[in-house]
Formats: structure tokens, C-alpha cells, sequence
């Protein structure tokens, strides 16, 4: 999913009048708060104009960049003016030039005076504080912006004195970088003291607490986890002696309300707890920042902010089960090892109920939660969390198969009316940090929608792919995606996700695929942020309607050595941060020189085996126009569909910058009858301003060759006597092989003559007779078609749709009746 | 009365006849061996070994010739030369052997009473004895011409339950049971592609005969199975080659008998070129050195030493200072065995060898100076020095390399982060001087993400509770298991029950994703969380693979995982404070006091039980304190032996009598020529200045000079897999490879700088000597390499060449 995205955005740069900006750096990666400072914003296309889009509340005065590096426009210089109130936090900086919007990159504004680490200044040499002896000396309170490039130790040396106490902490992660910063602090005899890889509530980032045993230097040594080499390689060393927290509870709150907030771990021993005011929050907002009390450093806590009705777990006895109300929000806590919370849940048989725990994906909660179910009885009904997830599961993951927190989606069965629903950590551990929110609620089947382009720059006249994934959550039907009140400026074409299904590879049709095409009179405006929307009906007909997530950032992690196995060990999850709140930011651009332009319907009728040749021409719109390098097609479909898309041409000199050229899009018999959306993209190898193109959407609307129904009565045929079976029969008017219809399982002694149908018959004929032998009863026996199908190949393949019942009913025959 | 006509001389095989003894020797005292033998059926014998010692203590063994005259007629010398019962009564025998006399006791019972034949007392050994279960034979995996037996008959019930029900039941004719098939195939009455196996009218035939008239009795599962075996003698010494012994094989029952089961018994040697042993049990020592003999009777198995000594004469012990109890002990065997121990070697080569040893480094040049001038006694210094090493930071490296060896760490399995994480872990542990059985218990009962806690990664690793078990016994207690989770141990006493009971500790270990990418949290599983015999299919309740004081009873403590480990870990564990003590010390000594050192059993005794026992022994009274056993055995004379030899230990290569050269290991040689050249190669995945004994894992330089040189792929935990081996793509590699030379040509290495620095030609070859050879040239080879300048003409190629030469040297390449 989010390799796709990445093309998608790599496709939206490229203009003819120039591309959209793209961030890759700034420097410095945060400032303290109060303080002036410049701010050197690095990319690509940075042209001079280009505007900073950011909440960091600040004034920022454009200076004059460097004369060298404009022609690449890679660095764009302002004078930045924070305000003195500003909160200690990261904030989003975007640019937009005329040619378009850029990625987000987070700034972050700390309590403490900042340095830059020596060899991450411009133009400095690579491991010059690699060691001991050639570490860089640090004065606390300092934040150090530093940066790891690949295999890579920054040593930095403090002096401390005997019973003195430092807190150290490296912020990367949680700002977006890619870095999984470990932190050691190490004696001049290079003896550790403390290390720290992944600490309490700062997701991979870390943080060391150290009371120095004796006066003298020591040194704090910052690394990556893996010495992997990533694009966003920054870091931020903050040494002081701030107060932190290890936990908050709770984890979240209703929006507009105010609750008590409990600080614990750190500094807060015994715990403190503060008032915190969810009002005046937006509604589009899933997260709010609540800032750790006392003295100013850490970054705030992300927290929670929902619109149901939430409770606290009040205290009650051991083992005692508390009640459980549905679409209300339990604030809980494992609170000691082997602690296992029970709630008591009312419910009525058949009802259907979603549960769902929120722990350890917040980032804010220690507790791998195992999610359970009992009947009155004790007998388990339903569990999550105490095994690996289901491989379908991992489908929505392909970026390194992780857990999630559980959810269970559960059919209460007969004779139950209340059940006990169990909270307890996988591991048997508990404590203050290991919080959760538990939602149970009645509802039908209901499905979850995440965007994988964080922003779209589209090309006035031209189209843009975006890219949804869906998290169902019982609902296993079609979803129809669109964009909400969206002017009459776009086109929005395709969204198609098809129905779930899975195969013996566990393929699963979990995406969708829309595109956006700018209208000709749509010009360059502001920034706007569209919402997409997922539409799906339930077996009874109910409507689920649901909103997508928009990620608001991407930083791709690379794995350390690119070293990777079946399991996927060293795929690594992008950072994202949807906490930003952002719907897809959206801005039209300059037209593109030339157009793909598909030679095909946009609803293309496919019976399922057959093929379908997609031509294609680049049609130029100024005469200096270069059609694209490559020309490549996605399609919305997962591979076991059996949906392939191949180039038909490929003669060398057609390949690249061709301006026409064809795939073919096959099927098999066992492509599902599903929708499914396909588009063409041309782009270059090299990033440039050429154009790179997208094709709005052509729906693969696949079909059945043919179908028939089975007669409405029950044949009635008697022993020795003669019967004409009749049925309905419909023809896709691209299918035209012969079908053949025979009757299987038939009653001993009676037999059907089998049906074959050539042209345009609406129905089936077979002759059926019965032996004088065939006994009296009721029977059941199928109507079984068989065919060929004709592929773009030419060759015929067996295709057979899924036979249909009849009914046959043998009376006695009149002999018998007669000596009866 | 005495009736001296009941008096025959033993007829033993004709070869034993063929060679008598050298020289007799003066018997002062004879024993009998058994001193009591007591018959309840007719057709039982037993053998009974007569043993002369002389004066000097040699026992030698007159079997062979002693005379037995019984005092009363109520047992016999059969023509298998074996005494058989005759009429009830109790008497006496008397043994009459190198001019000496004992006596023996014997007891016979009611002779009258049929004797109670069984399938597993009588006819299972039969089948094994004449080869019917063997591997080759019905014992193999899918049987012979549809007939199967378990391999060397380790489940009798299967057995007799294959010869009743198979082709219903038609190997036996009841009616007239000398027809029956299953006397009528191996006696070739009817052919049978394994041809001639029983002698019609044999003891065996009757013995099957016998079995079949009786209608088959499958016999008593508690009561007939062999509840002990003994062998008699219960260790051979031999005080030269062509000496020979009769050894004797007794099974013992729940009902308290006794049968001689010499001729049942399968009896080998596991070094035929020093002991042998022939189908009638006499073992004859072919020349100097050590072995064992494995006796193996119906799933019992006994494990004999023999010692033959070095015959030439003029051997005197020359006593060299003994410094702790390794060389007292390992003296006391040397002096047994007449090998006369090398004395210490110099101190240079010490210190090339201890710091090898403790920190996978060569010394620096300013190091070994240091070292060489230090006018103390050499014996503290070297102390001193130990100590040093064993607190430095490489100690810490070249361990955690080695226990990353072990626990095979690798991104392969781990990836990138769980990798780290693990070694970092373990590179704590052993820079904290975590006591063995601490780090074993964590890393057995370790649960949680592997990120968060390291050592869960171990079953990240192993993955299923069937390997976890193999990996566990033979990395902690050395103990092989593999084959047995289809059969019964071949060659050891383990049982393919006892594979499922010790798997079953690992029953619950499940594995799922993390929250991070690349991790994987080890959990309790709730369900499907026992394992089943693959024969029954029931599920199988753990149970420790031995009884040993100090083990909690299994369920008094509720995670089965821990209730191993404190079984385990248990300072009476009979396997694991010697599995790590016999491991520790081959990675000084070059081999284990067991070799190989991950399989330990009764067929592989130890070559010194004394010094084995007293380094577990030291080990569990200093609480697995793995440094403090490492201080004691590198502080040792026998450690610190020359690799010099001398006439009377020069062929010893297992009794530690001197230093054996090794081979540099694959990173070792890496480290010794960056210290030499002054120049480390790069390598993406590790900061410039990480040593390859700090490598992470084998993905670090892949397919380089370290693969060549025989790192281990991380695969298994088999120290084998670490080769020590020499090969030509070594040779070629060290001649011609980049390694090498671009270490010796770096523009910042050690010779640049020599050179740029204007440093005299004598200098250059003594710090190229330091840092290669960590000695200083002899007088000899500074003239040698000075000398060498002249025609070459330019210093630095010169320079280049010397170096080039002494890293090709066998002194750089071995650690002496």
C-alpha cells in the first residue's frame, strides 16, 4: 500500500511547468521556544516564492537563498520568528509553490538552547565523533540536532558532577525520521551506565535517567538500532533535567469534555494527575497533545479524543465483573501482574457485537491485550489476542507483518444473554502504564478506511490516483468509494473495492483505487482538503458509511541491510502520522505538455476468461512535448483475482517514449464477477520535469459468460413416461461458444437427454424419460453447463459455472395406481 | 568328597590360545569375578573372569588358562565354556590360575521347573543379536519385504505385536511350531533375502522354538525388561599392546536374577586401532593409547575405558611444578599413562596465546614489550596479565561472539533489530559476568517481545517446541536427541518417549508478531499448547530426562518452561555444569576433556573423569561463575605448556601433555592482520572501526575472507560448524587475496606510517615481528630480513614483501 503511494505521489510532481516542491530536510530540525532563528528548508523545486504551510506559530520572512544551489532549487532560507508561548511540540511544515503542494515534514520546538551536531553542519566530513577520544562536548541543558548516516556512533561529552542527575533523551521517531536511535551513556573508561533502545511510551525512541557517580566527563553515544541507512537520518539529543513521564492514564477522552489526566513513571512518583480541556477540538481531530506538567522538555502525550460517552473502570473487587454498556468507552487498567478485568455484558441471542481494545497501537499503553469472551457458563466463546493475527490480517500490513491491537466481531449464540468479556495482558504483566479503552458495540458489520497518499497535487486538465485501503470489520461486501462535496471542478472515477473473498492463498480484495481528474477550467487555487468516503450495504440492506483516514505524513523506514526472509522480517513499517488530523490536502496545478489517453470504455464488460486489448496513445498538448519513458498499468485487484495486465508490445524501440502502445488485459474462469479498476501511468526513470501521466479509471466490470435457473416447478415425470425440462438461460453477448446442459444425480432409472445451446435461446430444453422401473418420490438433482472460453490467445478452455438444483417428482405410475 | 574329575580347563577361542602373554609374570593374589553365581533355570550359564594381579599391582587377566574344579557336581564347564547348572544344591568352585587359588559360590535352584519363556526376556535379544532389527535389515525406516521391526529392537510391544497380527498371524504354526515361518525364514527353510541368520537346532532356534510351543507370551512388561547391566570388568588396563581381556556382560532383572548376556550383548569399540574387540568378547589392546568399549543389551547401555599403555621401557616421570588442581590431576593421568608432559612455554608465546584465547586478539607491539620487560616472576605476571585480559572489553567481544555462535544470532532469523538486541544482551551478560546458569535460566524462560526482552529470541530462533528441546539438551547439557524423536537412541540410553517428555516442556511456547516491525513477542499459548507421540497420538506429559536432586517436582511449579530450567540448572544436573566445563576447556586446550564437546553419552567417556568432575565440581562451588573457571584453567602449567614436544608425549594428541597448534579462527586472523597492518577493512553494515570479533553476525562481510576461513553460518548450534580446517581457497586467499594486500598497501597502515616516519630498517623489522608474530625476530632473522633490502631497492616494497611473507608464516596463522 504504501509503495503505491509512493508512485502516486513520485507521479503527481511531475509537470510540465515545473514539479511540486518535495521537502527532504530542515535545518535546523527544531528551535527553542521564544527564539529567532533561520530556517533552511531542503528539497526539491523549492522555487523562490514558495510558501511555508505550517500551525508552528511563527512568522517566517523569506531570505535570499544560496545562488547555487537555486538551479536545483534545493534550499529555501526564512527567518523564522517563534512566538515566546509557543508549545513545546512538533508541528507540520509544508511549502506550496505555484507548481504545487510538497510532503509534510515535522519541526519541533524544545525548552532548551539548541547546537547542531559538528559533522551534520554542510560540507563537513563523514565520522568525526566516532569515538571516545573524538567526541563532540556538550553543555546541558542543550538539544543537539544530530544526524546517523548508516553505520554511524555520535559521541557527545559532558561533564557531570558526583550525584548529579541528567535526563537524556533522543527524539527522532516520533518527529518523523526514520533513525531507531539507541542511547548509551558510557564512562571515560567506556564502562556503560545506562542504555536505552525503545523507552516507555516513546514508541522506538530513547531515554535514559542518569545520576552520575563521580565528578568527571562522560558521554552520551547515539546510534541507529539497526545501522541502516535511511533518507530521513536525523535526530534530536535532548540532555537536561526536564520532567518526563512514562505513562498516561487515561488513554483518551470525549471531545468537549474535561478529564484528570494521570502522569506516572519518571518524574511522577506518586503519580499526579492534572486537568486536561477537550473542548473547542475539532471534530476532525482523533488526537489531541496533552503536555506533560512541571518542567518544560518532553514532548507532549498523544491522547485520545472520541465522541462517545466514556467511563473510568471504577474500583470494585478482585474477579468481580463490572458492567459493560454498549457504545460507551471503558477507561481500564491491568494494574498488576496476572490481573485479568472482567465486565458483564447484556446481550440477546443472535445479536452481532464489535469489541474492540485500544492498548499498545496508541503508543501511549504497555498492554498486549488478549480481548475474551465467556457464556455464563465459563465456557469460551470468543477470543483475540493470544494468537497471531490472521493472515488477512497481515494483508493490510505488507510493510512488515505486525500485530494490532484485538477486536472481535461476534455473533452472540442462542440461550446467551449476558456474557463476561475478560481483559488481561498476553504476557500476565501489568502496572500503571498498561491502560486501555474497551469498546463494545452492537452493530452491524462495519469497516474502516485508511487513504495512502498523504497529499495530491493534481494537474489542471489531468488525472490523479489515489490509493484506499479497507480494515473490515465484519463487513465483507462491496464498498464504493467518493470523495464528499467535492465541486463540479473533478471528476471522481473508479473506487471500486470488491467484495471480500479469499482463496486457498488467503488473497483478499482489500483495496481501492480511484482517480481524480481535474476539469479543463479547474485553475491552480489554495489548498483543500477532500474527504473520502466508503459506502457499502449489509445482507439486510443497512448502509455503513465511513470516512477515511488520511495519514497525514510518510517517512519510508529501509531495513538495515536489506537482508529480508519469507517472513518479512526487515520490511519496516513507514512512519505516519494521522494524528495531524489532515484529510487528503489537495491543490491543482499547472496543465501537463501531453495526455495518456486509453482507447477503451470506461466500464469495460470482461466474461471472465476472456481478454480484452487496451490500446493507448500520448496525445501531446504543446509541440516540445515528450511522452513518458515508461507506460505501466495498476489494477485494484489482489493477484489470486487472476487479473494480469501485460504489455503487448515489445519491441525495443516502442518501450521507451512511445507515443502509442497496448496491453492485454486477461482474465481467467476464475476471476471473481467483481469490479475492478485499472489505470495507465506513464513516468520517467529519472526524477525530471517531464510529464508523468495518469489515465483515469477504466472499471473491469467482470461477468459470468452465461447463467440459467433452474425450472420454478418441480418436473413431474412418471414411470415409463416422458418429460421436457424448461429453464431460463441468459447469454453475455461477448460469449458465443456452445453451452452444454446435462442433468447429474438423477434417480436410477430416469435420464435426460443433455441440452446444448448455440445462439441467442433465452431458454433450455432437456427430454427426460423414466424407466417403468424409476421408484416414486421426491428428488434432487442438478442442472450441470459446461463451455469453452476464448482467450486473447485463441486457445479454448474448459469454463464451467456452479450447476443448479432442480427438483424431479416420479409418481406412481398408472399401472400401479390401477392395481392399487 | 572332592571330585577332582569335575576339573576342565576353559576352552576359549582359538585366536586367544594363538598369543599367549610375553613374559609371564608373578601372581601374587587371584580374583574371581563374579564371586557368587546363582542359577534358577537349567539352561543358564555365566562366564566368570579370573583375574591375577602381581606384585607390582598389573592385573592381568587369566581367564584363558585358570582351571575350575567345582567341590560338588551341581554345575558344569559347557563346551561354550561357560559354567552351567547341573543338580539343585549350593557349593563350592575352586579356581586355580597362576599358581594361585580363590574360590567360587555358586547356588543352584529347582531345575525341575520349566523355565518361563518370554518374548522380551528371551526372543527380542535374539532378534537383535542375529541382526533381524538392525537398520539394514526390518529395523530400518520402512521395513524389509513388508515386514518391520523397530530399529535394534527399542520397542518390543511393536515387535511382538508385528510378528503376531502382521499377515494375520501367519508366521507361527501352533500346531507344529518347528513349521512355523518364523523359524523357516532365518534358517533358510524357505528363502529369505537376509539370508542364513539362525542354525537350525541352534540355542537360539530353541530358544524361538521354545517360545512358540509355549504360545507366544509376550511375558511381563515390568518385570522382564533389563533393569541393570553390568559389564565385567568394569575398566580394562593394559600395560602394553597384544594384551588381552575378557570382558563379560550381565543383565539384571526386577525379580533380582541375573543372566550373562556376553553372547547377546553387542559389544564395540569406539577406537579399534587401540582396543578391539572379538565376537566372543575378548579385547585385545593394538597399541598405546585410549578407548572405550560400548556394551549394549535390550536398550541398556554401559560404556568400558580401556587404557593400554606405552610398553617401552626407561619411562620415568619427570615431575614439573603443578600450579592448581588442573595439573594435578591432569599430571596424575599423564603419569599413568607414561606420557611425560612439555614444560611451560616461553613468555611471548604466552602471551600471543592467552590473548588469543581470552580476547580473540594478538597482543600490540607495546603490549608484548611491556610484557617481555617485566623482570617479576614470570608465573604472577602471567597472572597478572590473565586478570587484565579477562576485564578488558575484547574479552567481552570474543565471548559474545563465541555464545552468538551458540545461540546462532542472526538477522537470518531475527532480523536487523532482534539481532542487535539479542547480542547485545548476551554481550552484557558477559560483561557483567552473569553467573551460566542465571543467563541459562533467562534465556529458557524468556517470554515477551524479543525487542523488550532479547533472550526471548532463542525461540525465535528454534520456533518449535521439538527443536527447542533438541537445541536446548545439546547446547547446555551436550546431549544429542535428534534421532530419537523417531526410534530410540541407537548408541545411548534415550528413548524416543523421553524425546516427546522433554518437548513437552516447550509445549506452550507460541510465537506472533510484535507491535514493531521485524519483532515477535514468544508467548504462553493457551490452546493447542501440549505435543503427542507420533505412535499413539497422545499427548505426552513432560518429564526431565533424568532424576536429579534438587529438581522441582513437575507441576509444583506452573510454567513447565521454568520447572525445566530449575531442573536444568540444578548444580546436581548431571550434564550441565559439565557441559559447559568440558566446553570452556576446549576453547583453551583445542579439544574437549569429551570430544566433541556437544555429545556427551556413555560411548564418548571423557579421557580424564577426574579432571572433568573437579572442573564441574569448581564450577558449581563458585556458583557458574564461568570467568573465575576460565582464570583457573588459563592460570595452569598444563594451559601454558609448550607446543614442544618430547619423546615420551610427542604422539599424544588427547591428554592435554602439550599445547596443540590451531588454527587462527576466521575472525581472529581477520583482527591479527588489521593489528599487524595497521589497516581494518569496511564493511556497510558496522561502523569503520568495528573488529570482526565484534561482527554481529554472519551477514557482515558474507561470502568473504571470514566464510573462507570457516565462520559458521549461524545454522545450528553445533560448535562444528565452526571449521578449523585448511583448504587451498585459504592458501589462495592469504597469498593472492585483496585482504592481505590492501591491508599491507593501506596508505594508513602500519607500514606507511613506518616508512614516512623514517624509521630504520632494523626497527621496521622488529615492530613488524611485534605485530605479526608478537615477538621480537631473532637475531637470525633480522639479518634475514635487513639483508633482503638491498636488492630490492625500495624500502616500503621491501616493507610490503616482509610483511606480505610473516602473515603467510604458520606462526602468524596458528595460535601455539
Amino acid at each position: 500500500m504504501w509503495r503505491v503511494a509512493a508512485l502516486l505521489v513520485a507521479i503527481s510532481f511531475a509537470a510540465s511547468a515545473g514539479a511540486p516542491p518535495m521537502l527532504t530536510g530542515l535545518e535546523p530540525r527544531g528551535a527553542q521556544r521564544g527564539k529567532s532563528f533561520t530556517l533552511t528548508i531542503e528539497g526539491k523545486y523549492l522555487t523562490e516564492g514558495g510558501q511555508v504551510l505550517s500551525t508552528l506559530p511563527a512568522t517566517f520572512t523569506p531570505l535570499t537563498p544560496p545562488q547555487e544551489k537555486m538551479a536545483a532549487g534545493g534550499k529555501l532560507p526564512f527567518l523564522v520568528e517563534l512566538k515566546a508561548d509557543t508549545a513545546i511540540g512538533a508541528y507540520p511544515v509544508r511549502v506550496q509553490t505555484p507548481d504545487g503542494i510538497s510532503n509534510v515534514l515535522l519541526f519541533s520546538v524544545g525548552a532548551f538552547a539548541e547546537v547542531t551536531e559538528s559533522e551534520s553542519k554542510p560540507e563537513s566530513p563523514e565520522h568525526t565523533n566516532d569515538s571516545l577520544e573524538t567526541a563532540e562536548r556538550i553543555e546541558a541543558p542543550v538539544i543537539v540536532n544530530g544526524t546517523l548516516r548508516g553505520p554511524d556512533r555520535d559521541y557527545y561529552r559532558i561533564h557531570a558532577k558526583q550525584g548529579e542527575r541528567l535526563v537524556f533523551e533522543v527524539e527522532a521517531r516520533r518527529l518523523g525520521s526514520a533513525i531507531d536511535p539507541v542511547l548509551r551513556i558510557v564512562d571515560a573508561a567506556g564502562k556503560q551506565l545506562a542504555r536505552s533502545d525503545d523507552a516507555p511510551a516513546l514508541g522506538v525512541d530513547s531515554r535514559v535517567d542518569v545520576t552520575f557517580p563521580r565528578d568527571g566527563d562522560y558521554y552520551a553515544l547515539v546510534h541507529d538500532a539497526r545501522f541502516s541507512l535511511q533518507s530521513q537520518d536525523f535526530y534530536r539529543l535532548k540532555v537536561g533535567n526536564f520532567t518526563y513521564a512514562e505513562g498516561i492514564f487515561p488513554l483518551g477522552w470525549k471531545r468537549g469534555e474535561k478529564v484528570d489526566v494521570e502522569f506516572f513513571g519518571g518524574a511522577f512518583s506518586p503519580p499526579v494527575k492534572t486537568a486536561a480541556d477537550l473542548s473547542g477540538i475539532s471534530p476532525k481531530l482523533e488526537f489531541t497533545r496533552i503536555n506533560v506538567p512541571g518542567q518544560l522538555g518532553s514532548l507532549p502525550f498523544l491522547f485520545v479524543v472520541g465522541d462517545l460517552p466514556e467511563k473510568l473502570e471504577p474500583s470494585h473487587a478482585a474477579n468481580e465483573p463490572v458492567a459493560l454498556e454498549s457504545d460507551t468507552v471503558m477507561n481500564g487498567r491491568i494494574s498488576k501482574p496476572t490481573e485479568v478485568d472482567r465486565y458483564k455484558l447484556t446481550v440477546s441471542p443472535g445479536d452481532h457485537w464489535n469489541l474492540e481494545l485500544r492498548a499498545r497501537g496508541l503508543g501511549t499503553s504497555r498492554l498486549d491485550g488478549v480481548l475474551s469472551i465467556y457464556d455464563p457458563k465459563g465456557k469460551k466463546l470468543a477470543s483475540a489476542g493470544d494468537k497471531p493475527p490472521k493472515e488477512d490480517v497481515f494483508s493490510l500490513l505488507s510493510a512488515g507483518r505486525t500485530s494490532s491491537d484485538p477486536w472481535l466481531d461476534f455473533t452472540v449464540p442462542k440461550d446467551v444473554r449476558e456474557v463476561t468479556v475478560t481483559v488481561e495482558d498476553l504476557l500476565q504483566r501489568g502496572g500503571p502504564g498498561f491502560g486501555y479503552r474497551l469498546h463494545a458495540r452492537k452493530a452491524p458489520p462495519d469497516f474502516t478506511l485508511t487513504v495512502a497518499n498523504p497529499y495530491l497535487n493534481i494537474p489542471a486538465k489531468g488525472t490523479v490516483a489515489v490509493n484506499v485501503s479497507v480494515n473490515r470489520h465484519g463487513f465483507n461486501g462491496p464498498i464504493q468509494l467518493s470523495i464528499s462535496d467535492i465541486s463540479d471542478d473533478f471528476i471522481v472515477e473508479g473506487g471500486h473495492i470488491a467484495g471480500e473473498w479469499k482463496d486457498d492463498a488467503y488473497s483478499i480484495s482489500r483495496n481501492g483505487l480511484l482517480t481524480i481528474t481535474a476539469k479543463p477550467d479547474a485553475k491552480p487555487r489554495k489548498l483543500a482538503e477532500f474527504a473520502i468516503w466508503g459506502e457499502g450495504k449489509t445482507a439486510d440492506g443497512a448502509v455503513v458509511r465511513r470516512r477515511a483516514q488520511c495519514l497525514g505524513m510518510i517517512t519510508e523506514v529501509a531495513g538495515g541491510t536489506g537482508i529480508s526472509d519469507a517472513e518479512g522480517r526487515e520490511n519496516q513499517s513507514p512512519f505516519v502520522a494521522p494524528w495531524l488530523g489532515f484529510d487528503l490536502p489537495v491543490v491543482v496545478t499547472s496543465e501537463q505538455a501531453g495526455e495518456l489517453k486509453p482507447n477503451a470504455p470506461r466500464m469495460l464488460r470482461l466474461v471472465q476468461g476472456m481478454g480484452y486489448e487496451l490500446t493507448w496513445n500520448f496525445a501531446k498538448r504543446n509541440p516540445d512535448a515528450k511522452p513518458p519513458e515508461t507506460v505501466g498499468a495498476d489494477v485494484s485487484s489482489p493477484p489470486a483475482a487472476e487479473i494480469q495486465v501485460r504489455r503487448a508490445r515489445t519491441e525495443k524501440k516502442e518501450e521507451k517514449h512511445a507515443e502509442k502502445g497496448a496491453f492485454n488485459i486477461l482474465t481467467t474462469t476464475r476471476t471473481p464477477p467483481e469490479k475492478f479498476d485499472l489505470i495507465l501511468s506513464g513516468s520517467d526513470s529519472e526524477e525530471s520535469e517531464d510529464a508523468a501521466l495518469v489515465t483515469p479509471v477504466i472499471t473491469l466490470d467482470i461477468v459470468q459468460g452465461y447463467s440459467l435457473t433452474a425450472p420454478k416447478e418441480p418436473i413431474a415425470l412418471q414411470p415409463g413416461g416422458k418429460v421436457e425440462l424448461v429453464g431460463a438461460f441468459h447469454r453475455e453477448p461477448e460469449f458465443t461458444q456452445p453451452v452444454t446442459i446435462a442433468a447429474d444425480y438423477l434417480p436410477p432409472h430416469v435420464s435426460c437427454r443433455p441440452a446444448e445451446l448455440h445462439s441467442a435461446e433465452s431458454e433450455y430444453r432437456l427430454s427426460c424419460e423414466g424407466e417403468a422401473s424409476a421408484k416414486p418420490g421426491e428428488y434432487e438433482f442438478q442442472l450441470t453447463p459446461a463451455s469453452v472460453v476464448v482467450g486473447l490467445d485463441k486457445r479454448e478452455v474448459p469454463y464451467k459455472i456452479a450447476p443448479v438444483t432442480a427438483k424431479l417428482i416420479i409418481s406412481e405410475s398408472k399401472a400401479t395406481q390401477a392395481a392399487r | 568328597m572332592r571330585n577332582h574329575h569335575w576339573i576342565w580347563v576353559f576352552a576359549v577361542a582359538a585366536p586367544l590360545m594363538a598369543q599367549p602373554q610375553t613374559a609371564p609374570k608373578e601372581i601374587n593374589a587371584l580374583l574371581v569375578t563374579p564371586t557368587e553365581v546363582t542359577f534358577r533355570t537349567a539352561d543358564e550359564g555365566m562366564h566368570v573372569l579370573v583375574t591375577g594381579t602381581t606384585a607390582e599391582g598389573e592385573k592381568i587377566d587369566l581367564t584363558a588358562s585358570a582351571l575350575f574344579a567345582p567341590v560338588d557336581p551341581v554345575v558344569k564347564i559347557g563346551e561354550d565354556g561357560l559354567l552351567h547348572p547341573v543338580r539343585r544344591g549350593d557349593s563350592k568352585v575352586t579356581v586355580t590360575a597362576g599358581g594361585k587359588q580363590a574360590e567360587l559360590t555358586v547356588h543352584v535352584g529347582d531345575l525341575a521347573k520349566p523355565p518361563q519363556i518370554s518374548f522380551i526376556r528371551d526372543v527380542e535379544p535374539v532378534l537383535n543379536k542375529v541382526g533381524c532389527t538392525s537398520g539394514t535389515c526390518h529395523g530400518s525406516a520402512k521395513g524389509k519385504n513388508g515386514f518391520k521391526l523397530s530399529l535394534r529392537g527399542y520397542d518390543p510391544d511393536f515387535d511382538y505385536e508385528a510378528l503376531l497380527y502382521d499377515m494375520s498371524g501367519r508366521r507361527f504354526n501352533r500346531a507344529d511350531p518347528a513349521r512355523s515361518l518364523m523359524l523357516a525364514k532365518p534358517t533358510q527353510q524357505v528363502a529369505h533375502g537376509g539370508g542364513l541368520r539362525i542354525e537350525l537346532g541352534s540355542r537360539y532356534y530353541n530358544t524361538v522354538l521354545n517360545w512358540i510351543s509355549a504360545g507366544v507370551p509376550l511375558g511381563n512388561p515390568a518385570g522382564d525388561h533389563v533393569e541393570k547391566l553390568e559389564v565385567l570388568p568394569s575398566e580394562v588396563f593394559m600395560h602394553g599392546p597384544n594384551n588381552r581381556q575378557q570382558v563379560i556382560a550381565l543383565a539384571h532383572y526386577p525379580d533380582g536374577s541375573v543372566r550373562d548376556v556376553t553372547r547377546e550383548a553387542n559389544i564395540s569399540s569406539n577406537t579399534p586401532e587401540i582396543a578391539d574387540v572379538d565376537a566372543t568378547a575378548h579385547v585385545k589392546g593394538e597399541r598405546k593409547g585410549e578407548a572405550a568399549l560400548l556394551v549394549r543389551y535390550e536398550g541398556k547401555f554401559v560404556a568400558v575405558p580401556v587404557t593400554v599403555l606405552n610398553p617401552n621401557p626407561g619411562f620415568a616421570w619427570n615431575a614439573l611444578p603443578q600450579y592448581n588442581y588442573v595439573d594435578q590431576l591432569n599430571d596424575a593421568k599423564l603419569k599413568r599413562l607414561k606420557i611425560q608432559p612439555s614444560p611451560l612455554v616461553d613468555d611471548a608465546e604466552f602471551l600471543r596465546r592467552v590473548s588469543l584465547d581470552l580476547t580473540g586478539l594478538a597482543p600490540t607491539p607495546q603490549e608484548i614489550r611491556a610484557f617481555l620487560a617485566d623482570k617479576i616472576d614470570s608465573r604472577a605476571k602471567r597472572s597478572r596479565v590473565i586478570d587484565q585480559f579477562l576485564a578488558s572489553p575484547a574479552y567481552v567481544d570474543t565471548w559474545t561472539l563465541k555464545w552468538g555462535d551458540l545461540l546462532q544470532v542472526s538477522r537470518r532469523y531475527l532480523g536487523d533489530k532482534g539481532m542487535w538486541e539479542f547480542r547485545e544482551w548476551i554481550r552484557d551478560s558477559i560483561a557483567q559476568n552473569k553467573p551460566y546458569d542465571k543467563f541459562v535460566y533467562q534465556l529458557l524462560a524468556a517470554r515477551g517481545s524479543s525487542y523488550e526482552n532479547p533472550p526471548a529470541n532463542y525461540f525465535r530462533v528454534t520456533r518449535s517446541a521439538k527443536v527447542s528441546m533438541e537445541k536446548t539438551t545439546q547446547l547446555f547439557m551436550g546431549v544429542r536427541l535428534v534421532c530419537t524423536q523417531c526410534h530410540d537412541h541407537p548408541f545411548e540410553k534415550w528413548t524416543q518417549n523421553q524425546y516427546y517428555e522433554m518437548a513437552a516442556f516447550f509445549a506452550s511456547v507460541g510465537l506472533k508478531p510484535g507491535f514493531q516491525s521485524g519483532d515477535e513477542i514468544v508467548y504462553d499459548k493457551r490452546e493447542d499448547n501440549e505435543v503427542k507421540h507420533p505412535k499413539t497420538g497422545r499427548v505426552v506429559p513432560p518429564k526431565y530426562l533424568v532424576a536429579s536432586v534438587g529438581a522441582p517436582p513437575i507441576g509444583s511449579i506452573p510454567d513447565r518452561r521454568e520447572a525445566l530450567v530449575e531442573w536444568l540448572t540444578a548444580k546436581e544436573n548431571p550434564f550441565f555444569a559439565r557441559a559447559i566445563a568440558n566446553r570452556l576447556w576446549s576453547y583453551f586446550l583445542g579439544r574437549g576433556i569429551i570430544e566433541p564437546v556437544d555429545d556427551i553419552r556413555a560411548s564418548n567417556p571423557p579421557v580424564n573423569e577426574a579432571l572433568l568432575e573437579a572442573l564441574t565440581k569448581d564450577l558449581t562451588d563458585h556458583d557458574f561463575d564461568l570467568k573465575y573457571l576460565m582464570r583457573t584453567i588459563v592460570n595452569s602449567r598444563t594451559y601454558q605448556a609448550s607446543i614442544q614436544t618430547n619423546v615420551w608425549n610427542a604422539d599424544d594428541k588427547v591428554n592435554f601433555s602439550h599445547a596443540m597448534p590451531r588454527r587462527l579462527s576466521a575472525e581472529e586472523l581477520m583482527d591479527a592482520i588489521a593489528l599487524a597492518a595497521g589497516s581494518r577493512p569496511k564493511f556497510r553494515e558496522v561502523p569503520p572501526d568495528t573488529k570482526a570479533e565484534e561482527f554481529p553476525d554472519p551477514h557482515v562481510g558474507k561470502d568473504g575472507f571470514l566464510d573462507v576461513f570457516g565462520r559458521p553460518a549461524r545454522e545450528s548450534s553445533c560448535e562444528c560448524e565452526r571449521r578449523s580446517d585448511i583448504s587451498l581457497p585459504q592458501a589462495l586467499n592469504l597469498v593472492n587475496g585483496r585482504t592481505i594486500s590492501d591491508a599491507i598497501a593501506d596508505p594508513k597502515g602500519r607500514l606507511a606510517k613506518l616508512i614516512l616516519a623514517g624509521t630504520s630498517d632494523r626497527a621496521i623489522v622488529e615492530e613488524l615481528y611485534l605485530a605479526s608474530l608478537s615477538r621480537l625476530p631473532t637475531a637470525k632473522e633480522y639479518d634475514a630480513a635487513v639483508s633482503f633490502l638491498k636488492p630490492v631497492g625500495s624500502r616500503a616494497a621491501w616493507a610490503q614483501d616482509l610483511l606480505w611473507s610473516l602473515l603467510n608464516s604458520k606462526a602468524f596463522l596458528y595460535n601455539r
